[in-house]
């Protein structure tokens, strides 16, 4: 008879023996996944808002009422030059106060009897300004310029949602880590129990000259089975939820397909080396 | 065929610095090829550790133990597997698997080396004729009797047709009439080829016996001992 049949006979036999253990090993792996994978999720979500924040990130550079045109062109060039500016749009003032009454009505402006407004410069950014503590100093320079009366930006939002990325990414690590301890230790100890219960066959089949890969591959199975289940139970209710919250709530990114897969096969790596480790560990006693 | 030089064996109980035990001092046979031997002596002497050291479950501190080509002195762990379908076990407490019918414990020890289904029906079937369990074929070790189930692991341990039975106290558990009825199947078993080394403490039991009789006391084995 194959190998593989024999394999698979004695672990869906072995499985079949402890079956409340060998589902109870699979809810535990559920969760155990379930949190990691949401925190994955999460750390997705916040790392996409971060990146679409950084690319859509822009400044307004409002200029001083009395500029005069040599002044504006200074900084206009120094603007063209600087490495974290990637384009830049001369608002005038006529410019500004029709934007001004597109985003909020006429209403707004009807009372006005001169424009009050300056004229600015739209300065879209690069991305990588905001690594370290660039941003910081490019508004720093540029109050430093000739003719700039203020700067408006919103780098708040992006500097807290860093730090909270930074916060899930450290927090979901560590999840990753102490899922991945208890992964192992929930399918090494439902593997270590379930030898101890079947160790006169165990015995028996070193007796009669069974080799100790047709003796543990069956275990090995069986913990690769417990994770690959209760990862792919976290990973459909992963994918559940994020519809849920993308229908009802807001849109959610959900995992990409390659970041599925590795998921899945990650967890079940796991499973198949704690089951590898109780192996080690048991068999040796019997 | 069996060939056992100057074993020796002792115990440390508790920690390694406690004093050892001897169990075997200075153990040498030999078995010839179909020849079936009884090894006699009381419980506690060293009887089933002489057997465990020809079936690889210990180690001897010293000495030789040599079956057919293989040499254990110098065997792999690999190879102890192939060593083991050259031998063939049965125990004073049968060692079935509970949860596996008569014909499964038998098709056991053929499914590890690999056998075909066909092989394996046929086989089986073979194996419980001879044992003459053929219509228990399908009945679990709680569902026979102990004579029965001796029976089954007999032809558990027949299976891969071994150069070797080692018995260790197979009568242990049976009244009289199961013993002697076991004995004459061994009898039938070494007509076919199978050399057998059984141990025992039941002296009553293989007196009239016409086979080797070695007597195994202070660690020594001396043969056919008044």
């Amino acid at each position: 008879m194959t190998f593989i049949f024999l394999t698979i006979r004695e672990s869906l036999r072995a499985i079949s023996h402890r079956f409340i253990s060998f589902l109870g090993s699979v809810l535990t792996v559920f969760l155990a996944t379930l949190i990691a994978g949401s925190f994955a999720i999460v750390t997705k979500n916040i790392s996409a808002s971060i990146d679409k924040l950084k690319s859509e990130a822009s400044l307004e550079i409002y200029l001083e009422s009395d500029i005069d045109s040599l002044t504006r062109e200074k900084l206009q060039d120094l603007l063209v030059a600087n490495k974290y500016i990637l384009r830049i749009k001369f608002i005038t003032k006529d410019m500004a106060l029709y934007k001004l009454r597109e985003a909020f009505g006429p209403e707004m402006i009807a009372g006005l009897k001169t424009n009050p407004l300056p004229e600015s410069y739209e300065v879209t950014l690069d991305p990588s300004v905001y690594e370290k503590d660039n941003f910081e100093k490019l508004v720093d320079s540029l109050y430093g310029f000739a003719g700039v009366e203020d700067i408006g930006y919103v780098p708040t939002i992006i500097s807290r949602l860093k730090m909270i990325f930074r916060l899930v990414t450290v927090l979901g690590l560590t999840m990753g880590v102490l899922v991945i301890v208890a992964t192992g230790f929930i399918v090494g100890n439902t593997i270590g129990v379930t030898i101890s219960e079947r160790r006169l066959t165990f015995y028996i089949m070193r007796l009669v000259g069974a080799s100790e890969s047709f003796i543990s591959s069956p275990y090995l199975l069986m913990g690769f089975l417990i994770s690959l289940l209760g990862s792919l139970l976290s990973i459909g209710m992963l994918k559940i939820g994020t519809m849920y919250f993308s229908n009802h709530v807001i849109s959610v990114n959900y995992l990409s397909a390659i970041e599925t897969i590795c998921f899945i096969v990650g967890c079940s790596m796991v499973g198949l080396v704690g089951s590898h480790i109780a192996l080690r560990k048991y068999s040796e006693r019997f | 065929m069996l060939i056992i030089r100057h074993l020796k064996k002792s115990y440390h109980y508790g920690s390694s610095d406690k004093p050892v035990t001897p169990i075997l001092v200075d153990v040498s046979m030999e078995l010839g090829k179909g020849e079936m031997a009884f090894l006699v002596g009381p419980s506690g002497v060293g009887k089933s550790t002489l057997l465990k050291m020809i079936y690889l479950e210990e180690k001897p501190d010293s000495g030789e133990v040599i079956l057919g080509p293989f040499n254990f002195t110098h065997i792999k762990k690999n190879q102890i597997p192939v060593l083991r379908r050259q031998l063939g076990v049965i125990f004073q407490d049968f060692k079935l698997i509970p949860e596996r019918t008569a014909r499964e414990n038998i098709a056991l020890a053929l499914e590890v080396v690999g056998k075909s289904k066909k092989e394996i029906s046929s086989r089986v079937t073979d194996l419980l004729r001879l044992v003459g369990l053929l219509d228990r074929r399908n009945n679990y070790p709680d569902q026979l009797s102990g004579g029965e189930c001796q029976r089954v692991a007999i032809a558990r341990a027949l299976a891969n047709e071994p150069l070797l039975l080692l018995a260790d106290e197979p009568t242990g558990n049976l009244d009289h009439d199961n013993s002697q009825s076991l004995l004459e199947l061994l009898g039938r078993i070494n007509v076919r080829g199978c050399s057998i080394l059984m141990a025992t403490h039941n002296i009553a039991l293989i007196a009239q016996m016409p086979y080797r009789k070695l007597f195994l006391s202070n660690g020594k084995i001396r043969e056919n001992e008044n």
